[in-house]
């Protein structure tokens, strides 16, 4: 009889079982600074991150993150090796290789036309230092198996005790923009490209 | 590109500093070790503080237990050959380089502005005092743009190196143009002499001397050129 039950629940629960995302190729982070001489756009194609979600309740993101969202600075690329191992340098990339943002919370979920959008409210470390954060993002479901994860915020690198690098004696802002685009399989649907 | 993205309203929310941070920021981030002891003698003494018994206070330890005990606060070691005082180092030589380099610009600049003056007045003859004073101006210049250009160079060369990925960039071109200028602020003075040495003569030769004056004339404009080439690559990209 207990056996019953047990698999009358599962089937029960198996409609609205999140499925497990993953990021795969095609994702990208945008980091946009600016010099008084210069925009600069590094570019990572290698995050890394998952989470459960599920397109029947889009609104439900309890227990949403299986992986936090991570980048390694090595895999970021502004066009000018030199100023690349530079920023390395100055976000302690040999001693913290990557940076994390670990949501606990989130908050705003709402439907649009295009699909979800919501803020996650979490903790951002960058170079050993961890801030508390919010970032509003945007999925939206492009196949059964496939999705789109926007987001962007402003970042202030002396937040995290980073001196902007300087060029000719110009500093560069501190304060830069970030842009994410995770394109998103679920766990079971091929991952490639 | 960059409207159609959701965007976060109130940017950085500033945490307190954590513990095992706050010890890796003392100004000793090369030396791994100390800092390494210092977070592990941390987390030690803050597991012996949550054996205590529990009392009001329980809350804040508890949390500075977790917030040590983080792990994407936990650093990496250090590449054994890594030397943070070298990246130090290496910054404020590629300072020092930086001004010594507009610097040379300034004054390479003006010697060249200088002996097109002086190039000008020798057509009208004959030599003035004025142009002698010009003549020594273009000299002197000379010497303090290769002096301050040699300083800049050895200052670029010795700077510690940084690991960098291969490929070709603004940084390439900036150093494909050394080339350039370091060939022409070697060439300038070498012209100046042969120049200094043919007015020199018993019986100087106008025509050679025009002739090395144009050389000079280009090769000096050539290194200036480059120079700001060199500062321009960097600048703009």
């Amino acid at each position: 009889m207990r056996v019953w039950v047990t698999i009358a629940g599962l089937l029960l629960a198996a409609p609205v079982s999140a499925a497990s995302w993953v990021a795969v190729a095609g994702s990208e982070i945008r980091v946009l600074a600016e010099h008084p001489f210069q925009t600069v756009r590094m570019r990572s194609f290698a995050p890394e991150g998952a989470f459960a979600w599920s397109p029947s309740r889009p609104l439900d993101f309890s227990g949403m993150i299986e992986r936090p969202l991570s980048v390694a600075w090595a895999s970021f690329d502004s066009g000018n090796a030199n100023r690349d191992a530079v920023i390395r340098e100055r976000v302690r990339a040999y001693r913290f290789p990557q940076a994390h943002f670990v949501p606990e919370d989130f908050r705003d979920a709402a439907s649009t036309p295009t699909g979800v959008t919501a803020t996650a409210i979490g903790r951002l470390y960058v170079g050993g230092m961890m801030q508390r954060f919010e970032a509003p993002f945007r999925i939206e479901l492009e196949a059964e198996d496939r999705l789109r994860l926007r987001g962007g915020f402003d970042l202030d690198m002396t937040a995290f005790e980073i001196v902007p690098p300087s060029l000719l004696f110009l500093p560069a802002e501190p304060r830069v923009t970030v842009e994410l685009e995770l394109v998103m399989r679920t766990a079971t649907s091929p991952t490639k490209e | 590109m960059f409207a159609d993205y959701p965007r976060a309203v109130g940017g950085v929310h500033r945490a307190p500093l954590l513990p095992a941070r706050a010890v890796c920021q003392t100004g000793a981030m090369a030396s791994s070790d100390r800092c390494s002891y210092a977070a592990l003698a941390l987390v030690a003494a803050l597991t012996l503080t949550s054996l205590v018994p529990a009392r009001a206070s329980a809350g804040p330890i508890a949390e500075r237990r977790s917030a040590a005990l983080d792990p994407y606060l936990q650093p990496v070691p250090l590449p054994p050959d890594y030397d943070f005082r070298a990246m130090e180092r290496r910054q404020r030589m590629l300072r020092w380089h930086e001004g010594l380099s507009i610097l040379t610009i300034l004054t390479l600049g003006a010697q060249v502005a200088v002996g097109q003056a002086v190039m000008a007045a020798e057509e009208q003859r004959p030599i003035t005092t004025s142009m002698a004073r010009m003549r020594d101006a273009h000299l002197g210049l000379g010497a303090a743009t290769a002096g301050v250009y040699l300083t800049s160079a050895a200052l670029a060369i010795a700077a510690p190196p940084i690991t960098r990925g291969p490929g070709y960039d603004a940084f390439t071109w900036h150093k494909g143009l050394t080339l350039l200028h370091g060939t022409g602020v070697v060439l300038v003075p070498l012209l100046g002499f042969a120049i200094e040495d043919a007015r020199s003569t018993s019986r100087p030769d106008a025509d050679r001397i025009r002739r090395l004056q144009t050389a000079q004339q280009a090769v000096g404009y050539t290194a200036l050129g480059s120079l700001i080439g060199a500062a321009v690559v960097i600048a703009i990209d």
